[in-house]
């Protein structure tokens, strides 16, 4: 038997779904986003002896569209799962609003069962629902459920496989009040809330949560209220208690326990020592470094799903729409760069959801510069290294990444011609205590992943860092490093960093290792720098001072942070752009920003600190002249382009 | 008159939406017609946090100039 | 002797995470975020913002 989950958004489809089937989706509901269907069969607590049971998952909706075309692709798409029966989730503290949606499903003519969900938020309120009464008007049953705590589940399935097996066709045909428009649904849908609902207080008061609103939302407290928590989750992710058991990691169990282990262990067997070498510089050493991050990204993602989970993130919506409008952005751009907090991958395909074809471009260019997870790593290490006694440098990433978004959305809108019409409306959920559960199985979820990518992609990647740097062109072990092939390759890309202050092809090897994913960063300088010394890569003061004074080590990380992306963040960034020219200038675009920022960073900063000219200091004018020359070019030129725009919708208008 | 130009707190009729038919659909699938009521629950910078039904959002101001009211 | 079996071993590794990241890379199902390396789909966040559409 099929039962298909359908009803509005945030009406807690998802937690319903992973309750009785036990999966661990989290899949927000993106409404406009064609979410392929997810299917599952049913967690054993939930099964009906002789009858096994298979949940779909639908996108969630407000409407099946009932004015348009699309109402036959919606319907379709219920009829193309073909369920036995659909549940429809409804969000009981707003009825009125769900039930539109309920009576045009009850319409197609499938049995239908209603998930009265949240509950628990209804009785809190003092509000009373005549679940009889509605039930004998829609002619459907009504099951009351709190999905969160997995109440009223069991009666839930009962209730959908006894609807399945009378899908009583003549009792329905009679019953079943079918509109012939939706005006005349909605009045039906107001007599039958004006009958079976008594609320104790109108929803349309100003309650607690709106004052609260009024605070984190407010016109000039909301950004900083908003630097203010995520510097205090960052604070505590990478300075605090993530930061603390990954200092335990880094130099404890990879800097020393399992290395000296392992080499023990070889030496013992008498293996070879490059093949010890590679074992133990190459794959523990690159690889631990990165997964000694592991304890800072689940503190991260903990105190994330916390935050996403109490409802603040519409807030900051609200709050951001007035900076991107400026920007000739809305509001709509913020969830791809919220998303992209985590990884940009699912951040540029959450762009689908904006329909004006410029906003979503510029917002796909513009998502990267959001700090993902992957670049964690690189700010913790260089934080750690560099600025020990300061907890500002991790959330000065998310500040310059927000400035930065602000300022090149701004720039795009000069260089490119476009005009912006969209519109931003959307739903501010009730705050709600966060779950703890559900926050913990998220942090799982996260380690999980993070340590697939650390023993696929990051291994692969530091073993053939590994190799590069241990032979020449020859393939011959090298004895200095100095002489192997990554030298080499480092040594071509390396003079293009000299303005920015980084010498050394180290540092450019491991810039090039970063494309494929941004946590090669610190591998490669685990496995570059291991070689070479003892030191710790992660003390304060450690070998990574050799190259960098804290200027240029904040500009190395800006550079990192602001350049292109992953390879698999190009890719999603290839497909949602859906065009060479558009990846073209994303890529030339997001490069010139990292680039030139460094260069600021690094020129401007060493002048400032230590009052002195850094190094490649005239090669970086020189640079930086190119760069404003050819902003200035780009901005007449699209200048130019406007005007003709303009003069011909006056030809047109005249015409 | 435009809902920009009720007050804070006040609940008033909706007379008609403008604009593009695509948003007057949507607006209509959360309640929000001509007829119904519509609250107004605070401005905040630049964005009109209203009340259609039993839901809360957040408009932009050129959306809530679309919104007709008496 | 020890180093052909320690080389057997680590080479099987090796090409075990090749061919994951390779086909990872190729489904785009961000293989190179940490994000999700083991959903199928792309995470994104639950009860997060409802994106109205317009």
């Amino acid at each position: 038997m099929k039962i298909a989950l359908a009803g509005n958004p945030n009406s807690g489809k998802t937690t319903l779904y992973n309750a009785l089937t036990g999966k661990r989706e989290n899949v927000g509901n993106w409404t406009g986003v064609t979410v392929d269907k997810k299917e599952s069969d049913l967690k054993a607590q939930y099964q009906i002896k002789n009858n096994s049971i298979k949940l779909v998952d639908l996108p969630g909706a407000y409407s099946i569209a009932p004015f348009t075309g699309e109402e036959a692709i919606t319907r379709d798409f219920v009829l193309s799962a073909s369920p036995d029966v659909i549940i429809n989730i409804v969000d009981a503290t707003n009825l009125s609003r769900s039930l539109f949606f309920t009576t045009q499903l009850i319409e197609i003519g499938i049995p239908v069962v209603v998930a009265l969900n949240k509950m628990d938020l209804v009785n809190k309120k003092g509000d009373y629902i005549d679940v009889v009464g509605l039930q004998e008007s829609l002619h459907c049953k009504i099951i009351e459920t709190t999905a969160t705590s997995e109440k009223g589940l069991k009666q839930l399935i009962e209730a959908a496989s006894e609807a399945s097996m009378h899908s009583d066709l003549e009792n329905r045909g009679k019953s079943v009040k079918s509109f012939s428009n939706d005006q005349d649904r909605q009045k039906y849908i107001n007599d039958l809330v004006v009958k079976f609902i008594v609320k104790k207080v109108a929803s349309s008061q100003v309650t607690f949560a709106d004052k609260v609103d009024r605070i984190v939302a407010h016109k000039y407290l909301g950004l900083p209220i908003f630097f203010l928590v995520m510097w205090a989750v960052y604070a505590f992710s990478i300075e605090g208690l993530g930061g603390y058991l990954s200092g335990y990691f880094n130099d404890i169990l990879f800097g020393e326990t399992i290395p000296t282990a392992a080499n023990q262990l070889l030496e013992g067997i008498g293996v070879h020592p490059l093949m010890q070498a590679l074992i133990v510089d190459g794959m523990i050493g690159g690889v631990g470094a990165v997964v000694g991050f592991l304890p800072l990204i689940m503190v991260l993602f903990f105190c994330l799903s916390l935050l996403e989970d109490s409802g603040y993130m519409a807030r900051v919506a609200v709050v951001m729409d007035r900076y991107l409008k400026k920007i000739g952005l809305s509001g709509k751009s913020i969830i791809p760069m919220i998303v992209g907090s985590g990884c940009a991958i699912p951040g540029i395909m959450a762009t689908r959801t904006i329909e004006d074809l410029n906003e979503k471009r510029i917002t796909t260019i513009l998502t990267p510069f959001v700090p993902c997870s992957a670049k964690l790593p690189i700010i913790a290490l260089f934080s750690v290294a560099f600025f020990p006694e300061s907890s500002w440098v991790g959330p000065s990433m998310y500040v310059i990444a927000i400035f930065m978004i602000v300022i090149g959305g701004l720039l795009l809108r000069k260089l490119f011609v476009w005009e912006n019409t969209s519109q931003f409306i959307m739903e501010l959920p009730e705050y709600k205590m966060p779950s703890l559960k559900y926050a913990f199985t998220q942090m799982l979820d996260k380690a999980k992943a993070f340590i697939y990518k650390a023993s696929t992609i990051i291994l692969v990647m530091n073993t053939l860092v590994w190799f590069m740097q241990a032979y020449g062109w020859n393939l011959q072990a090298v004895d200095v490093q100095s002489a192997s092939i990554l030298a080499g390759v480092g040594s071509i890309i390396a003079p293009l960093l000299i303005p920015l202050g980084f010498a050394g092809w180290q540092l450019a090897a491991a810039t090039i290792t970063g494309f494929i994913a941004k946590e090669n960063v610190v591998a490669t300088f685990a496995v570059l720098l291991a070689v070479g010394s003892t030191d710790a890569l992660h003390m304060p003061g450690g070998v990574l001072t050799q190259f960098f004074t804290p200027v240029t080590a904040y500009a190395f990380l800006v550079f990192n942070l602001f350049t292109p992306p992953c390879f698999a963040a190009i890719g999603a960034m290839n497909s949602e752009l859906g065009s060479k020219k558009w990846l073209g200038r994303a890529l030339g675009f997001q490069f010139g920003v990292g680039y030139t920022l460094a260069l600021l960073v690094t020129q401007v900063g060493t002048l400032l600190v230590y009052g002195e000219f850094a190094q490649g200091f005239i090669p970086a004018m020189i640079v930086l002249a190119v760069v404003v020359g050819g902003v200035y070019l780009g901005i007449r030129r699209a200048d130019v382009k406007r005007l003709e725009l303009s003069q011909l919708s006056e030809i047109g208008q005249e015409a | 008159m435009f809902l920009t130009k009720a007050k804070v707190g006040q609940t008033v009729n909706i007379v008609k939406i403008e604009g593009k038919e695509k948003n007057r659909r949507f607006l209509f699938s959360l309640g929000c017609f001509e007829g119904e009521s519509i609250t107004l629950i605070s401005i905040l910078g630049g964005n009109y946090i209203i009340n259609i039904k039993e839901g809360r959002y957040a408009i932009d101001e050129s959306l809530a100039k679309s919104i007709i009211i008496d | 002797m020890s180093t052909i079996i320690v080389g057997i071993l680590i080479a099987s590794l090796l090409i075990w995470a090749a061919k994951r990241t390779q086909r990872d890379l190729k489904n785009s199902k961000c293989g190179g975020c940490s994000g999700c390396g083991l959903n199928k789909q792309c995470h994104s966040i639950e009860e997060a913002p409802v994106q109205l559409k317009l």
